[in-house]
């Protein structure tokens, strides 16, 4: 799983890791930092990805499950506020932690798994356009070759 | 941060910013998917259901690879069973497209033979590459690591053939 920084010319492939977000890295997840109050997302799943050989937390995702429906839900994405816009420095924060989420998915329900999403309505399109999601009526959902898509394009492809 | 200011494409790189939804909103939202759901399932064709199946099985096989522990439960021939039977296929036919004695097949499903280089690579073929025979290596390799190091009877035997060791004080 790789990120792109784009403060190389031409930009390079930096190696990223996702793993479970602990008690000490929620008091690092302020609202400055992460836009939003991440304590307020401590009941939830939390995952964070960083760069392979840095301990500097680039992104954080929660989640909830529904195993009933085979179906994990994306409450919240955030990039470090300092990650944002045209001038960003890493590019790909998002898609791998979706990546994340649909590998957790396949992981425990197979050939029935399915990641949803209820994003702000200005958002829909381009969550449609970019990560293959599909209309689920008042929410996104990938599942299928759409979701497997997602696993082999910011998790297995080697750049 | 205001992210209301920067350009929709910008923010779908970093974040997904969920909607201001009541707890009634969600519940038919939710409603709604679980019934367009429920029709792709049943219209899922063989092929999707085995690659589906085939991908939770290689996620397994490569996050059991990364564990620091060793399950004697999940050695390769656990997982050479998932394998084939999530193909819905005899073990007869399987032995016949591995082109290995029907036995030989037997022997590695019940752990009583050890595979060999031959087997992962033409496993890492007959799936069509997607589990690689280095997968399948680790696999094994891991199930050697254990068995070197908890074989008490082995390593004693082993012990007793030693001619001389390094004196080590330290």
């Amino acid at each position: 799983m790789y990120l792109f920084n784009n403060s190389d010319d031409p930009p390079t492939a930096v190696e990223a890791t996702i793993e479970p977000v602990t008690a000490s890295d929620l008091k690092k997840l302020t609202k400055k930092d992460f836009v939003f109050n991440w304590k307020d997302f401590a009941a939830t799943e939390l995952w964070k990805l960083r760069i392979a050989d840095s301990g500097i937390i680039l992104g954080v995702m929660s989640l909830t499950y529904y195993p009933l429906e085979y179906r994990i839900e994306i409450n919240l994405i955030t990039s470090r506020s300092d990650n944002v816009g045209p001038n960003k420095q890493y590019d790909r924060i998002a898609g791998c932690l979706i990546a994340w989420a649909c590998r957790l998915a396949v992981k425990l329900y197979g050939n029935l798994a399915c990641v949803s999403l209820k994003p702000k309505t200005r958002l829909v399109r381009h969550y449609q356009e970019k990560y293959g999601m599909l209309d689920g009526g008042q929410q996104l959902y990938v599942d299928g070759r759409p979701l497997y898509n997602l696993i082999q394009t910011y998790i297995d492809h080697e750049p | 941060m205001n992210l209301d200011a920067v350009a929709p494409q910008d923010v779908v790189d970093g974040f997904m910013l969920p909607a201001q939804m009541s707890s009634e909103q969600k519940r038919q939202a939710d409603q709604q998917l679980a019934l367009i759901r429920q029709k792709r399932i049943a219209e899922m064709s063989d092929q999707e259901k085995l690659y589906g199946q085939l991908l939770q099985l290689k996620i397994h096989i490569e996050d059991y690879i990364k564990e620091e522990v060793f399950d004697p439960k999940k050695g390769f021939s656990y997982f050479l069973k998932s394998y084939i039977e999530l193909q819905h296929k005899k073990k007869n036919e399987v032995a016949s497209e591995l082109n290995i004695h029907k036995t030989k097949l037997s022997q590695l499903l019940s752990g009583n033979r050890a595979p060999s280089d031959d087997i992962f690579i033409r496993l890492e073929f007959h799936s069509n590459q997607f589990i690689t025979a280095r997968d399948w290596f680790r696999l094994s390799v891991k199930q050697q690591e254990y068995t070197i190091m908890t074989n008490t009877s082995l390593r004693n035997e082993e012990k007793q053939h030693l001619k001389g060791h390094l004196q080590l004080e330290f």
